[in-house]
């Protein structure tokens, strides 16, 4: 596939971190979800791991400029994330599927992908092989033309994450995004993944231990709006050994490290 | 029992489509009051205003999950016909009572007829289309009426203007009754075209 | 934006409103052809009085795609996009300006089809400005539309906005004809008398300032965030609706002119010469050879007219019978007017309604004598009855009057042939003079006073 190269792809990155937090603090609603935190991520998959109410989808939402942050500082690919004025550029390179996913239920995959490359400001000439290649990844091609009211849900949340990598971007943001997928898609899903994760910063929020465990290089958990562990998936394995509850060392190794921190918060 | 009306009339917003139909009304009547001394209405306006009180009732008509609602124990049809009944009834009851405050909308003859009819095609609507398409036709029908407002003439055209026919009128009554009852039977049976797994989770 | 705006073309709500507008508008107007097949002019007329219904319902139309961000939570993935505000709204107001606009054109270019294609008529240029003034109010209410239903996402909302601006339209009628709060309604109360008659400006400018208000009001409030751009918005609606209070005049001068090129005089070929007006010359080809039978009838008597016109109001019309009455004619001609049969489209009546008081029924002095100028308009003709048709109440005169006519008829008969060219004559003379007693002349007793 042939296409022309815009300057800013092929601009020198100046910055060392995809996504830079320092005492963090986000709001939602009245309530402070997140609350002093720091994180530094670069290229490769990242796990974002926390109990419900641990204020993941708030940090996401952060992340995807979405919501202000209330505090702290937010960088992302180089950018201050409190000036809306310069975030245009970076909004561009950013690609972000929601917990809860808005979609037009009248249009067509193919629409509702090409939509939003057109809302992502790609270059109209390539939005069409765009869509067809980011439609393909996700195995929808069979479907591209059917609406997306006529979907189930796995296939909606797959039309989710085709619209999220149609920019190819280079911070990748994943709120849940293997939610109605079936054991076979979810490995194709790991394998789009790690893939993407070669060339770009992807933080997947998800509940699903063996999914970081299997397609991360890295993992971040949090709760309570602040950072718990970050470190190698095999850290939790190894940790898991040392007690906690579930039944796979990895899913040992989270509770152990969520009990560890909620008896130290104590 | 006593528990699940109001719980039920919350869930499909019958509150505020009360006070929508009810404060129209009431706007309408005031309106009319301060501006003329004639007590009587003109009939344009009472046609429009049966339909403006109408109209808020049809999106309650569903609620935000069909298929949510279609796994309930309860038998529907019986509720939805009684819903829809009641809309009708409040609507008629309503332009009646504004003579209380001074203000004719017309005979109650032409009154209930309209407000019949009205709501029976707004029934009918939601059966063919879903709630949120059901009161188009029977709004953009009340108005043209209003612009051709000429009682009588041959059959087809006292069915067409059904609305505008003096109270006596039997054409236009029946047309009314074949209405409502169709709209009855309609939304009885059927609640809108089916709605998919994934459009359901939507909103309304 | 082409992509976008395709997209949006195809999957919005816009052609599912173009297509109830078409159909309200095709099935409203086809209900009235009686009154302007034919007449480019009067169709203009009905298109525009819909738009008191059309207006509500691209409001609420509007109103949907408007909802539909926060109906779908789509707004959440929006936000994250680098698209500043204003283009994102761009994709779907310009599909359903596209689709009302282009809904409302369409319906006025079947109008101008039908009149220009299937029976030739008259085709003013100034017909075209009306649809597409209204087209523009029907694009800026359902801009507002889209305005109003992302700011407040009420599922009653539509139903609701589109049913208080109908009865607002309808309670303004009962105000006083020069209260300029009753120039809210777009429905025309007063429908052009003379098929000659033509949107006035001073209604095209009004319903320009409604447009440019709404299309203001929509961009600044759908696109806007700011205070300042929303003050802006309520300030341009208040601007536009002034506009159309104050600029439009009540009655019929403020709604109707007379256009000059449809007024005009179209002669058919040949003598002796028939003109009719220049919406009416479609109708040349017929009635050409009735009003020749009927100037030939008329030559019969002395100093007869030698060509017949159609009569031109020169001033709007009043919706009185009489005004037709009251225009002179020029010398050696007789004037005639056209009642056209809705059923047929033709003047059934063009020979007997010419020769009428021989020539004399639209001679500038008001309403006549029916039952003298009959008797004297079948004596020309040679038949034993005239038949007038005065729509819509059919042949009035002869339904009410025609043993009377049948009885003078066979009096003046009876006389000797020198007489009854006599006294016919006299009558034409003296009803030319707008005499009001015609009947002693044929009978005679006038004789000797």
């Amino acid at each position: 596939m042939v296409r022309a190269i815009g300057a800013q792809e092929i601009a020198p990155t100046r910055h060392a971190w995809a996504i830079e937090a320092t005492a963090l603090k986000v709001k939602a609603g009245r309530h402070l979800a997140v609350d002093g935190l720091d994180l530094a991520l670069g290229t490769g998959v990242h796990g974002l791991l926390g109990p419900n109410g641990a204020g993941k989808s708030t940090l996401m939402r952060a992340l995807a400029t979405v919501v202000r942050p209330n505090g702290g500082t937010l960088r992302l690919l180089g950018t201050d994330a409190a000036r809306t004025r310069e975030l245009r550029r970076t909004r561009g390179r950013l690609g972000y599927l929601p917990q809860q996913f808005g979609y037009y239920p009248r249009f067509t995959v193919r629409d509702y992908v090409e939509y939003m490359a057109w809302l992502r400001e790609m270059p109209a000439s390539a939005v069409p092989a765009a869509a067809q290649r980011a439609i393909e990844r996700v195995r929808l091609a069979d479907r591209a033309d059917k609406r997306l009211k006529s979907l189930s849900g796995g296939m909606l949340r797959r039309a989710g994450i085709a619209q999220a990598i149609v920019n190819e971007p280079d911070l990748l943001l994943l709120d849940e995004p293997t939610v109605g997928l079936d054991p076979e898609q979810r490995v194709e899903f790991r394998e789009l993944i790690r893939e993407l994760g070669t060339e770009a910063c992807v933080l997947v929020s998800t509940h699903l231990v063996e999914d970081v465990v299997a397609a991360c290089s890295d993992v971040v958990l949090m709760d309570l709006g602040k950072l718990v562990h970050q470190g190698v998936p095999a850290d939790l394995v190894r940790l898991g050994e040392n007690g906690g509850v579930g039944d796979s060392p990895a899913e040992r190794g989270y509770s152990y490290l969520l009990a560890q921190h909620r008896g130290g918060a104590r | 029992m006593s528990r699940f009306v109001p719980l039920y009339l919350r869930s499909r917003r019958v509150p505020a489509a009360v006070a929508a139909s009810a404060g129209a009304i009431a706007a309408v009547a005031a309106a009319w009051a301060g501006m003329t001394k004639d007590a009587q209405v003109n009939t344009g306006l009472t046609v429009l205003t049966a339909a403006l009180a109408a109209v808020p009732f049809a999106p309650t008509l569903a609620g935000n999950d069909a298929a949510l609602e279609k796994t309930a124990a309860l038998p529907w049809p019986p509720r939805r016909v009684l819903h829809l009944v009641a809309c009708g009834v409040l609507v008629a009851g309503l332009l009646i009572a504004a003579r209380l405050v001074g203000t004719d909308f017309g005979p109650e003859k032409a009154l209930v007829r309209n407000a019949a009819g009205l709501i029976g095609l707004i029934g009918l609507g939601t059966a063919l289309a879903g709630a949120r398409h059901a009161w188009q036709v029977p709004l953009a029908w009340a108005a043209v009426q209003c612009l051709l407002q000429v009682p009588g003439g041959p059959g087809w055209r006292q069915v067409a203007l059904w609305m505008i026919q003096p109270p006596e009128n039997r054409i236009g009554a029946i047309t009314a009754g074949a209405f409502l009852a169709a709209g009855v039977i309609g939304y009885a049976l059927r609640v809108g075209p089916p709605v998919s797994a994934a459009e359901a989770s939507l909103e309304q | 934006m082409t992509r976008p705006l395709r997209i949006e073309l195809l999957r919005s709500n816009a052609k599912g409103l173009a297509l109830l507008l078409f159909l309200i508008t095709a099935l409203g107007v086809g209900a009235m052809y009686q009154f302007w097949w034919g007449q480019w002019l009067r169709f203009g007329y009905s298109q525009s009085t819909y738009m008191f219904v059309l207006m509500p319902l691209a409001l609420a139309g509007g109103v949907v795609l408007g909802r539909r961000d926060r109906r779908t939570r789509a707004r959440e993935l929006m936000d994250s996009t680098g698209r500043p505000r204003w283009q994102r709204s761009l994709p779907a107001m310009a599909a359903l300006g596209i689709g009302v606009a282009a809904t409302h054109l369409l319906v006025g270019a079947l109008g101008a089809v039908l009149t220009a294609g299937v029976v030739d008529g008259y085709l003013g240029a100034r017909g075209f400005v009306a649809p597409l003034v209204d087209a523009l109010v029907l694009v800026g209410a359902g801009w507002l539309g889209i305005a109003v239903g992302r700011r407040w996402g009420s599922p009653l909302l539509p139903p609701a906005l589109a049913a208080a601006t109908l009865v607002v339209q309808f309670a303004v009628q009962s105000m006083p004809a020069k209260s300029p709060l009753h120039h809210l309604d777009l429905m025309i109360n007063n429908p052009p008398d003379a098929a000659w008659e033509t949107v006035s400006t001073t209604a095209l400018l009004a319903r320009t300032a409604l447009a440019a208000g709404f299309i203001a009001a929509g961009l600044l409030f759908a696109v806007g965030t700011s205070w300042a751009s929303r003050t802006g918005a309520f300030g341009a609606l208040a601007a536009g609706l002034a506009g159309l209070m104050f600029i439009s005049a009540p009655g019929s001068a403020g709604q109707w002119q007379i256009d000059r090129a449809a007024q005009a005089l179209v002669c058919a070929d040949g003598t002796p010469q028939v003109c009719l007006t220049a919406v009416h010359a479609h109708m040349l080809k017929d009635v050409a050879p009735q009003a020749r039978r009927a100037l030939a009838a008329l030559a019969k008597l002395p100093n007869a007219p030698t060509r017949a016109v159609e009569v031109r109001l020169p001033h709007l019309g009043r919706n009185d019978s009489e005004q037709w009455q009251l225009v002179k004619p020029e010398p050696g001609t007789v004037q005639f007017t056209l009642e056209i049969d809705p059923d047929t489209g033709k003047d059934p009546d063009v020979t007997d309604s010419i020769v009428m008081g021989g020539g004399t029924y639209w001679s500038g002095c008001g309403a006549p004598d029916d039952i003298a100028m009959s008797v004297s308009g079948a004596w020309l003709l040679g038949t034993d009855m005239v038949r007038m048709y005065f729509p819509p109440f059919g042949y009035l005169v002869t339904d009410h009057h025609e043993q009377e006519i049948r009885d003078a008829l066979a009096a003046l008969r009876a006389l000797p042939e020198q007489e009854q060219l006599r006294r016919v004559t006299a009558l034409r003379d003296a009803a030319a003079r707008c005499e009001q007693e015609l009947m002693p002349i044929l009978t005679g007793e006038g004789e000797g006073r």
